[in-house]
């Protein structure tokens, strides 16, 4: 899954500020015309790695190479990066034709060039008809689309956008999500998304790196993310998992009274190393009575029931373990009433032993 | 419940009857027909206009506070905007300690900064007291009141803001003009008219460093002595009373029709 083309190098990035060190080892490329997000809980580093893409802050140590130009000392305004800004940083004494139009008085451009440029860009955007609309006029919505023709009105080689959607309401934000895809594919140019919505960068994004203190954790496909997570903390991040904790013994997770049970391991971990047995909801089975035993099945008691229609999600507590499993199951076969005793079992291959 | 209201209206009107009302009786008497500042009032006239106009050494002293009050409003505002804009845009070390430090003149009384600088100028430089000197010395005092009201515009700022004009290519210097100056106008308007206002009346520096030449407060003061000149300085302060209201209610205008922003930080 190596990039062909990298756009962007990233080669042991550090940042400090002061004693603390905010990003550490960041080393990966991100392929020309590439969705990528860098996707963590708030104070990961993924804005400060974005502002470092962008020339607004500068690493500590490590290269950086954009279009396999070394951007060490090249200020943001010489960058072929523009940004979409969190709070949009639409400028309030300008209307939304001379909002879009900033960037291009540095950029060599008769008038004419520059007017059809800004024209063109609010089409892209739909907001045809609204050039001269002041920009304290503007709603939520319209002032991330002025932030967005502003940025690509430029034509950056990368995109950077700093949780564009956050400030949106959830209609809009699904709404943006499919419109910001749309036009990626249309325009071609890379986009790196800065994210804390997991569903949103794994509906947008061809990669995501998942970050957590200041480090990559994983980066992958998103197919890749929630089918081979790295380790329980990337698995926590991404959808719904449940959890059986126990130690590596012979390929199996031991996990005490509970059982040994088969799954996938992935990345190597030693023998008797502590892990965890990750079962996804929609992986497991439900069957009346507290049968079973083996290698891929645990009994327990129906606790909570939600219907949702096309599914239906069951908490089923099992005696020693913390939290009840996590099951979802089709609303095919009927429903178990609550404190009925079940058994979930799950295909040997689907269950998968990761480490903490 | 009604006394009460009743008792609260007499105490506001009390309240505004004694700070406005010796400044509104200035023009009474400037439009009084009588040598004395004194009631009753003895008829209409417009004498004590002409009477002003006619008085060079008052109009002259009145040209050179003007003159020195705009340029200590420009010079401080100048001074005062990369003070501010460093204040607020980076985390300098020491920086609140910069800040009490370029707010000092607030608080030495103008006495001590005006005594101090009259020996720096004579014994120490040997330069002659002048309108130079005086406005040398405004610029001190109002320096910390330009510097607070400017903070307070940029500090409403969304840093992002001038990242984003950065970010699409601008420079600082081109950010500065492109942005940065036309969001923070108000404030500047606000700093020049408070640079004015504060050079235009102040008395003390002016007193002790002018030299031939004077300045208004300075000139009105030493005419107290004569009462048959005290008409014709009321008509000038009349003129300079409506003069100053038309500033003021334009600066308010000018401020309420700036960027909406939630810490406008004006006058």
């Amino acid at each position: 899954m190596a990039p062909a083309t990298p756009i962007i190098e990233l080669r042991e990035i550090e940042k400090r500020f002061g004693a603390l060190t905010v990003l550490r080892e960041i080393g990966f490329d991100i392929a020309q015309g590439e969705f990528f997000s860098l996707l963590g809980p708030s104070g990961c580093g993924k804005t400060t790695l974005l502002r470092i893409l962008a020339g607004i802050e500068q690493p500590s140590s490590g290269t950086l190479l954009i279009d396999g130009q070394p951007m060490a000392g090249v200020p943001a305004n010489r960058r072929p990066t523009n940004m979409v800004f969190q709070s949009y940083a639409i400028f309030p004494h300008l209307n939304v034709e001379e909002n879009i139009g900033y960037g291009l008085r540095n950029q060599p451009l008769s008038k004419a060039e520059a007017k059809a440029r800004v024209a063109e860009a609010l089409s892209l955007v739909k907001l045809d008809g609204l050039a001269t609309r002041n920009a304290h006029q503007l709603s939520g919505g319209q002032r991330q689309r002025v932030a967005l023709a502003r940025a690509l009105v430029c034509r950056p080689k990368v995109l950077l956008l700093d949780e564009p959607l956050s400030a949106l309401d959830k209609k809009l934000r699904e709404e943006m999500q499919l419109e910001l895809r749309a036009l990626q594919r249309t325009v071609g140019i890379t986009f790196v998304f800065v994210t804390h919505d997991q569903e949103e960068a794994l509906t947008l994004s061809d990669r995501i790196a998942i970050m957590a203190e200041g480090r990559v954790m994983q980066l992958d496909t998103p197919r890749g993310l929630y089918e081979r997570p790295a380790n329980r903390r990337v698995a926590e991040f991404v959808g719904t998992m449940n959890f059986v904790p126990g130690r590596l013994r012979a390929g199996r997770l031991d996990a005490g009274g509970l059982g040994a049970f088969a799954g996938t391991a992935v990345g190597a971990m030693p023998e008797g190393a502590e892990g965890f047995l990750a079962l996804r909801p929609e992986k497991l089975v439900l069957h009346p009575g507290a049968g079973g035993g083996g290698t891929a099945s645990l009994t327990g008691r129906v606790t909570e029931a939600a219907y949702l229609g096309d599914r239906i999600h069951y908490l089923v507590a099992v005696g020693g373990l913390d939290r009840p499993l996590s099951v979802s199951v089709n609303n095919v076969a009927e429903g178990f009433a609550l404190g009925t005793p079940v058994t979930v079992s799950w295909a040997e291959g689907a269950g998968l032993i990761l480490g903490p | 419940m009604r006394g009460k209201l009743d008792l609260l209206w007499v105490y506001a009107g009390l309240f505004i009857v004694f700070l406005y009302g010796p400044v509104l009786l200035m023009p009474v008497f400037a439009l009084n027909d009588g040598t004395f500042a004194t009631f009753p009032l003895k008829g209409f006239t417009l004498k004590n206009f002409s009477a002003m106009a006619a008085n060079t050494s008052m109009i002259l002293a009145f040209q050179n506070s003007l003159k020195i009050a705009v340029f200590v409003a420009v010079l401080s505002t100048a001074l005062a905007i990369p003070a501010a804009l460093a204040l607020t845009r980076f985390r300098l070390p020491g920086g609140a300690a910069i800040q009490s430090f370029m707010m000092l003149p607030l608080v030495i009384p103008s006495i001590v900064i005006a005594v101090a600088l009259l020996v720096i100028i004579l014994k120490i430089l040997g330069i002659g007291l002048s309108l130079w000197t005086v406005a040398a010395g405004h610029v001190i005092v109002c320096l910390p009141f330009c510097i607070s009201v400017l903070m307070s515009r940029l500090e409403g700022f969304d840093p992002s803001l001038e990242e984003a004009s950065r970010d699409l290519g601008c420079g600082a210097w081109q950010t500065f003009w492109r942005l940065t100056f036309p969001l923070a106008l108000p404030g500047v308007i606000s700093s020049l008219l408070m640079g004015f206002i504060i050079s235009f009346d102040e008395f003390v520096i002016a007193f002790f460093l002018t030299g031939t030449e004077t300045t208004l407060p300075v000139y009105l003061f030493s005419q107290l002595r004569f009462p048959n000149k005290l008409p014709g300085v009321l008509a000038l302060g009349s003129l300079i009373l409506v003069g100053s209201a038309l500033l003021v209610i334009a600066a308010e205008v000018i401020r309420k029709r700036g960027v909406a922003s939630s810490n406008p930080g004006d006058l």
